[in-house]
């Protein structure tokens, strides 16, 4: 019954035609004139188009922002004989890093450097290579540092911070290298990508194929470094002494075939390392007898003042950076 | 433009017709002034007209817009200028019949979610589980509200002669 009762109650209640004129009023003044538009829904107002507006942009620009920094603006080759290639980003942190064989692998392995600088980068990996068996206890261990980079000033500067990591790192674990810096174009880059070798050997290769066209990539794409250079070396020093020039350099890294072929920039420390630690060369007698005529001549050739992107590493000599062509042999 | 206005005009008018009472109903359940009602009336509406989702069935519509009117009721108790609401004493209820209002004015003074229950429930006849889907509630719970309800209206209309209660 009650229910009856409180159905009929609220029977009573009816929306009454003044609330409904009222309503419609309202209704058709506040709707758009067709009925399609009015059952739309009303559009954003200005200030959720503003917040709209505000947070597309900070989506963007945190997405170029993230990109830019993501991006390697030049590259560092490292070379020791595992092949480790980092990208480099325009503020100088490490947002890649590629490994060339299996001993790059390794040495990667375990190791954290990304948004590292340079110098700490290299350092953790040089360490690492060295604390894997990869650098020989007698010092016979060549670092080479490539810079890839179309920026000449910058390449230096990537070239010297990373001499600088490897330095570290050989010292904190009481060893000796000898390290070798070169700097290549970015284009060189892509060509040593589709030989799968690290620009730095390529580079070398390279300068080995300017004294002998009989060598081929393919036939020193896995011979070590130091062996490159000796092997440069070799070629310069018989090519001095067929064209009688007493001045006898020890090779190194350098971008200008044609200066180095007419044996006027042979600059290097191998040579010098050599005599300072002997070398054990399976090969390469001859080199380490060119490595120490080698600096002999150097240091009686001081007509020409020595300007070398080279360091000394651990006490051993480091060579040049190619990229000064006009380079001289270190003493 | 006169064609177009025109449909605007019996869109408006129609919705008005068919649910007009419903919407009324439900402000009276929550509203104690015929200014507050008016507020109500015209978000309801416009929210109708302005809904872009097609429905699937009258009821669905109908279900909908019990919804909305229940929301919109209870943001405008939110709303910092309503927090003072006059008491149910002050109500004018235009009903002649006595006994009417006495259970009308005893279902007013019920707390709002058990106002809620009882009015879908025995006035627009929907069932439990409809009610849980409409106001998003456990179905569990909508048979507490109604249950406590009930046992609150039995004991306030003791009166009655029949003893019929809810």
């Amino acid at each position: 019954m009650m229910e009856t009762i409180f159905r009929s109650a609220v029977n009573h209640i009816h929306a009454k035609e003044d609330l409904k004129r009222k309503t419609k009023d309202y209704l058709i003044a506040n709707l758009s004139i067709t009925p399609t538009a009015a059952q739309s829904k009303p559009g954003r107002s200005v200030r959720q188009r503003a917040v709209l507006a505000a947070c597309t942009v900070i989506f963007v620009g945190a997405i170029s922002a993230a990109a830019v920094y993501k991006t390697p603006a030049s590259y560092l080759s490292l070379d020791i004989n595992p092949g480790v290639e980092l990208g480099v980003n325009r503020f100088g942190k490490i947002v890649s890093a590629t490994a060339y064989d299996n001993a790059g692998v390794t040495i990667l392995d375990g190791q954290n450097i990304m948004d590292t600088d340079v110098k700490t980068a290299v350092h953790t990996l040089v360490k690492s290579a060295a604390q894997k068996g990869f650098v020989a206890q007698d010092g016979s261990t060549v670092i080479l540092v490539t810079s890839e980079t179309d920026n000449p000033s910058n390449a230096i500067e990537l070239e010297n911070t990373a001499a600088q990591g490897v330095e570290t790192a050989i010292k904190s674990e009481g060893k000796t290298v000898t390290i070798s810096k070169d700097h290549i174009p970015l284009e060189k880059r892509d060509e040593a990508k589709k030989l799968d070798i690290t620009p730095g050997k390529l580079s070398l290769i390279q300068k080995l194929q300017a004294l002998d066209p009989s060598v081929t990539v393919t036939e020193y794409k896995d011979v070590k470094t130091k062996d490159i250079i000796k092997k440069i070396d070799e070629l310069k020093k018989s090519e001095n002494a067929n064209s009688g020039d007493t001045k006898d350099s020890p090779a190194l890294p350098d971008n200008s075939d044609s200066d180095e072929a007419a044996g006027k920039d042979t600059p290097n420390s191998p040579g010098t390392a050599i005599d300072k630690n002997p070398q054990e060369t399976d090969n390469g007698n001859s080199s380490v007898s060119s490595g120490e005529s080698g600096k002999d001549t150097v240091s009686s050739s001081s007509a020409a003042p020595e300007k070398e992107n080279s360091q000394t590493a651990s006490s051993k000599v480091s060579s040049r950076s190619s990229s000064s062509p006009s380079s001289h042999p270190k003493r | 433009m006169e064609k177009t206005s025109s449909g605007t005009n019996d869109v408006v008018t129609e919705a008005l017709d068919k649910y007009s009472d419903m919407v009324r109903r439900i402000c009276f359940m929550y509203l104690k002034s015929e200014a507050d009602v008016e507020d109500i009336f015209q978000n309801v509406f416009l929210k109708l007209l302005q809904n872009k989702k097609p429905f699937e069935s009258d009821a669905h519509e109908k279900a909908w817009l019990c919804r909305v009117t229940i929301n919109e009721c209870k943001d405008f108790h939110k709303s910092f200028f309503r927090k003072n609401t006059c008491s149910i004493d002050n109500l004018e209820i235009p009903i002649e019949d006595k006994s009417e209002e006495g259970v009308l004015r005893e279902v007013l003074s019920l707390p709002q979610k058990y106002r809620n229950v009882i009015y879908l429930f025995y006035f627009e006849d929907y069932s439990v589980p409809e009610i849980a889907t409409i106001l998003g509630r456990n179905q569990n719970t909508i048979y507490t509200h109604l249950r406590r309800a009930k046992a609150i209206l039995k004991n306030k209309l003791r009166g009655f002669d029949d003893g019929n209660y809810f």
